[in-house]
């Protein structure tokens, strides 16, 4: 039980489970939670199952990491795995996961919308971070590091919420991490303590009071300061860098959406006042939609004209293979002003009191009466890049009238499209351009509009319409961006326009609250076979990911190479960019990459070494403890335990600087030590034992039953290190002489020869 | 005191219980001689040293600091038999081995022993005497036997020697030989007292010699039952190893003629072992042999004629050798 340390393994995972739930800040709905459970309490378990059965500690990380990640597989991507074994789908999944997330954390502000892929990356993530604080702080036995990798993800989440996180999130963590330094210095006190105590001769506080003692101290400090140091400090409003299109009155009775989009206009104010109040049943429920505009003129989006409206729902246009989620969605509260009524997907069902609300021939649903609740069954089509794909441009039909360019300077707009795509494809992969066009770090995404420019970078006159101030000028919110991406698809030849409406809002419980704030715009693009297909090229917004039919399939994402358009480079836009994504490059057909890769690295091996260094450096104390624990590991005896521990007081000791004379026998190094180090009564005591067993070890006809003296010995490093300054217990921290002879042991490293060797060594007739 | 009666064949007694006896017994020892020489704790270890390892001490010194009475103190602390020899050029070696007197009465030769039928022999001022007076009493302390007339009578046991001399007053002296002192386990020296141990001398010996008031608080059967027990003191292979590479060493050194013998080899041991079970120890330590390496070896080598000329001393270049010899480490 002792090997196991199933209460800091318990500790580790709490700490680690409980620094990530910042992550409900950045990451919503908080369907991940389980997951990341789930996977942390595997790595915690399987660690305390191995150190039991193997102990080593390689083999203890490698059955976590395997074991944790068939944990995540079976409960998150249950569908990949054939028998319960893990197949290539299932790499493929984490792969798609993770590439998805990278991609979303790039490209959307917080919260970013949590898709089963996101869910599943976030997990893995979670599981990799409470594997490093497992190893470090239970298998490794130096819960104090593993303060490093706490305090990091806690700050990489900190510094991503750009709001003050509530005070829970850090008391949480904390204390897991205080409990866990705790326990492990009660531990590992515990038993020196008590063979001190029986030759302790007089009073004064006992190693485990004194631990306890400071601990208290260290936890009242630290909370005493994490505590006031915010309220002493000037603080920023939070700001939110959300878009949003509220623009009613704040307080007013009730809100409603402008059903005509001026392209050009700032946003100014926007209202926290709650427009929706609903319940779903959808982990991710999309935007819900509240009208939508197909007439752009003059910089204005407008009605088409006035639609026949009937009390029957339009079917849902998408062909049998194109899959479909189905969900339910209750509102309780609606502000939003007849007839205007938010309605979620493809409405297939609308039920209301008095069933009074009528639907034009474009889907758009209209109230006729303020009822609640009202509840709508619908649709969400969820077709594959591929099926996209399948789809040739063809005759336009009943949707020619979204075709239309009448009344759009393209003088500014078509040398861009031409540019981005310079021969015709097919229309899915059109659209991925643009959206990635669009979402790459050239826009800035901001709720101000630029100053109109006149002469653009080329020389070229600049039209001063909206739409071209827009493309020079590279800044604006969804109402530009959803505008541009439409009028492209169309100048394309794809039917397109643009739907208004809010994003899903935050959940608060199992409710979700839609805001003024949220209101939002995005383009929406006619498939033959589909349907109207909601595309996101608004980057860094509340829209979260764009939906992953919006993103080309990953055969076909290009090298992150940056694009060689010269106006193209990442920062050139004023106000600093959104990060690139990987799938940001506008050409998909560079295929260059891998050789540019490769020719770029070839120019920095310098940089690759120096970082090889860096690393091995880094890695430096860890291989000593690996080393020291191998070597305890391996010893076969009791007294062998006793050399290789007293090996390793020396080797530790010399870091500091303590050598004592070569040659000398243990009794003569104690006395060199004890004039070396200012030891207390417990500490001499306890290289006293050490002194004592180690002789018994060597020099007695029969050691017997040979106290184990790892405490002793730590009791006396512990005391040593207390006596040195700072520098000195650094380099010994970070470049310890066991770490530098495992670098060395590694050159020289034969498994076999190393045994036979050992064999003929403890030969009798060779015993010396 | 311990009663000959309670004394345990020592091989029956598990080694702990016979070392904790075995230092109960010592500590008394060294407590009386310690009332009696002020401030020698060390001389009077070192002294026990020799009694537990059978062997043989040569005390040496300037005139007055004590030696006889180091050597009576430890006789009169052992309830044995003690004889005290003057050596003076004019004693004969009968006066030391004994001798075979006709008897009237009986009819035969009867054999009177001589000084050395004693379990504690102190031989003062060894060096006045003849060459052929020492030899027999360095004779009988190798073998432990005496030889008069054709019949060997044996020495009592415990057999002790503590032979003192004086290395100034060297007219009309015959030094010992080199293969003479090699018979003594160890020499040492006394010392001056220090400061305070002087003053509580000048206390302790204004009314009476202390001597007169010492009591034996052990007898000679126990001494022997002691002598048992430090022979069970493990020895590990590797401390075996490293006492014969020091004997080699000395042998090897430029700095030495005559480097160390077998039999200062197995004195070594042998002392290491009794210091070992003086600190209650059943295995020795490399701490015990280099303790006493100097007292053991120094007295048994030759300077070569540079080391002389650099003025260098035995004591020294014993402690270079133990200095360079490697100390052995693990036992596999």
């Amino acid at each position: 039980m002792t090997r196991a340390r199933a209460v800091p393994a318990l500790l580790a995972a709490l700490a680690g489970l409980a620094v990530t739930l910042p992550l409900r800040v950045l990451f919503a709905p908080d369907v991940w939670l389980s997951w990341a459970v789930v996977a942390v309490g595997s790595v915690a378990v399987s660690g305390a199952a191995l150190r039991v059965l193997v102990g080593r500690a390689p083999l203890v990380v490698g059955g976590q990491l395997l074991l944790g990640a068939w944990a995540l597989a079976a409960f998150a991507v249950p569908e990949t795995l054939w028998y319960a074994v893990p197949t290539p789908a299932t790499a493929r999944a984490v792969a798609a996961a993770v590439a998805e997330t990278a991609h979303a954390v790039a490209t959307s502000a917080a919260p970013v919308r949590v898709t089963a892929g996101i869910a599943l990356a976030l997990a893995v993530t979670i599981a990799v971070l409470a594997l490093i604080v497992d190893l470090v702080a239970v298998t490794l036995t130096s819960p104090a590091a593993a303060g490093m990798p706490l305090l990091a993800a806690y700050a990489a989440i900190a510094a991503n919420t750009g709001t003050g996180l509530p005070m829970g999130y850090f008391i949480g963590p904390a204390l897991a991490w205080v409990l866990l330094v705790g326990h492990d210095g009660v531990e590992r006190f515990a038993p020196a303590n008590r063979a001190i105590a029986k030759v302790r001769t007089h009073g004064g506080p006992r190693p485990r009071e004194t631990l306890w003692a400071t601990v208290r101290w260290s936890v009242a400090l630290a909370l005493l300061t994490a505590l006031a140091l915010p309220a002493l400090l000037p603080q920023a409003p939070p700001t939110f860098l959300a878009d949003g299109l509220g623009r009613g009155a704040p307080g007013g009775g009730g809100s409603s959406l402008d059903t005509s989009l001026a392209v050009a206009r700032s946003l100014g104010d926007r209202s926290p006042t709650p427009v929706l109040r609903y319940t779903t049943d959808s982990r991710t429920p999309p935007p819900l939609r509240v009208d939508v505009l197909s007439s752009y003129t003059s910089g204005m989006w407008l009605k088409a004209h006035p639609a026949a409206e009937s009390a029957s729902l339009p079917p849902n246009e998408a062909g049998p293979g194109i899959e479909r989620r189905r969900f339910t969605t209750t509102v309780s509260l609606n502000e939003l002003r007849r007839p205007q009524l938010a309605v979620p997907g493809i409405p297939t069902e609308v039920s209301m009191t008095e069933d009074r609300w009528l639907v034009d021939s474009r889907g758009v649903v209209h109230a006729t009466s303020d009822g609640l609740p009202y509840t709508v069954r619908a649709e969400e089509n969820n077709p594959t890049p591929a099926q996209l794909l399948t789809v040739t441009a063809g005759d336009p039909g009943d949707h020619a009238g979204d075709l239309s360019l009448t009344g759009v300077d393209r003088s500014y707009l078509d040398p861009i499209i031409d540019e981005i795509l310079p021969q015709a494809r097919p229309p899915a992969e059109t659209a991925w351009a643009i959206q990635e066009y669009l979402r790459s770090s050239r826009f800035t995404y901001a709720l101000d509009l630029a100053d109109p420019v006149i002469v653009d970078d080329g020389g070229g006159a600049v039209a001063d319409d909206a739409l071209s101030q827009f493309l020079a000028t590279r800044r604006g919110y969804c109402v530009q961006f959803a505008t541009a991406m439409a009028l492209m698809a169309r100048s394309r030849g794809i039917p397109a326009r643009v739907a208004i409406g809010y994003l899903p809002g935050t959940l608060e419980g199992d409710t979700w609250t839609v805001r003024a704030a949220d209101a939002h715009a995005w383009p929406e693009l006619y498939f033959a076979g589909i349907g109207w297909v909601r595309f996101e090229p608004t980057p860094g917004t509340h829209a979260g990911p764009a939906p992953a039919w919006t993103m080309p399939p990953a055969s076909t994402i290009p090298d992150a190479t940056p694009s060689a358009s010269p106006t193209a480079r990442p920062g050139a836009s004023p106000t600093g960019a959104a990060p690139t994504s990987p799938a940001a490059a506008p050409h998909p057909t560079d295929t260059s990459g891998p050789s540019r890769t490769w020719l770029w690295l070839r120019h920095q091996w310098w940089l690759l070494t120096a970082a090889l260094a860096v690393l091995a450096a880094g890695l430096t104390p860890f291989m000593a403890s690996l080393r020291r624990r191998r070597a305890l590991h391996r010893a076969t005896d009791p007294a062998e335990r006793t050399e290789l521990l007293w090996d390793s007081l020396l080797e530790r000791l010399a870091d500091l600087g303590i050598v004592p004379p070569t040659g000398a026998t243990p009794r003569q190094a104690e006395a060199d030590l004890h004039r070396a180090i200012p030891l207390d009564d417990d500490s001499a005591t306890a290289l006293a034992t050490v002194v004592s067993t180690l002789e018994r070890a060597r020099y007695a006809a029969h050691p017997g039953s040979l106290p184990d003296v790892a405490e002793a010995a730590d009791l006396v490093r512990t005391a040593a290190y207390r006596s040195r300054p700072l520098r000195t217990r650094l380099r010994a921290r970070c470049w310890p002489l066991s770490g530098r002879r495992a670098w060395s042991d590694l050159g020289t490293w034969r498994p076999r020869c190393r045994r036979g060797r050992r064999r003929e060594a403890s030969a009798p007739d060779q015993s010396r | 005191m311990t009663q000959p009666s309670a004394v345990v064949a020592p091989s029956e007694v598990p080694l702990g219980e016979a070392l904790d006896r075995l230092r109960t017994v010592t500590d008394a020892l060294a407590d009386a001689m310690n009332s009696v020489v002020d401030g020698k704790g060390d001389v009077v270890r070192t002294a026990l040293t020799a009694l537990l390892a059978e062997g043989h001490l040569l005390v040496e010194d300037v005139p007055g600091v004590g030696k006889t009475l180091l050597a009576k103190a430890l006789a009169r602390a052992i309830d044995g038999t003690v004889r005290r020899v003057q050596f003076t050029p004019d004693l004969l070696p009968s006066d030391i081995t004994g001798v075979s007197i006709w008897n009237q009465d009986q009819r035969a030769f009867e054999f009177r022993p001589g000084a050395v039928f004693a379990h504690v022999v102190i031989g003062d001022e060894i060096n006045r005497a003849s060459p052929k007076t020492q030899s027999a009493l360095l004779e009988s302390m190798e073998e432990g036997q005496v030889t008069v007339d054709g019949t060997t009578y044996p020495l009592p046991r415990p057999f002790l020697v503590l032979a003192t001399q004086n290395p100034l007053e060297m007219e009309g002296t015959y030094p010992l030989p080199e293969a003479q002192r090699d018979r003594f386990l160890a020499r040492i020296s006394m010392g001056y007292p220090t400061h305070d141990a002087e003053v509580a001398m000048l206390d302790a010996h204004a009314a009476a010699s202390p001597l007169t008031a010492m009591r034996p608080v052990t007898d000679a059967a126990t001494v022997a039952g002691l002598i048992d027990t430090v022979r069970r003191v493990h020895v590990s292979p590797a401390l075996r190893h490293y006492v014969v590479d020091l004997a080699a060493a000395s042998r090897t050194s430029p700095e030495l003629r005559l480097g160390a013998s077998p039999r200062a080899t197995l004195h070594l041991v042998r002392a290491a072992r009794a210091r070992a079970a003086l600190r209650g120890r059943d295995h020795v330590l490399p701490d015990d042999v280099q303790a006493l390496a100097v007292p053991v070896l120094a007295h048994r080598l030759i300077l070569s004629g540079e080391a002389q000329l650099a003025r260098r001393t035995a004591a020294e270049v014993v402690t270079a050798l133990v200095a360079r010899t490697r100390v052995p480490g693990r036992t596999r």
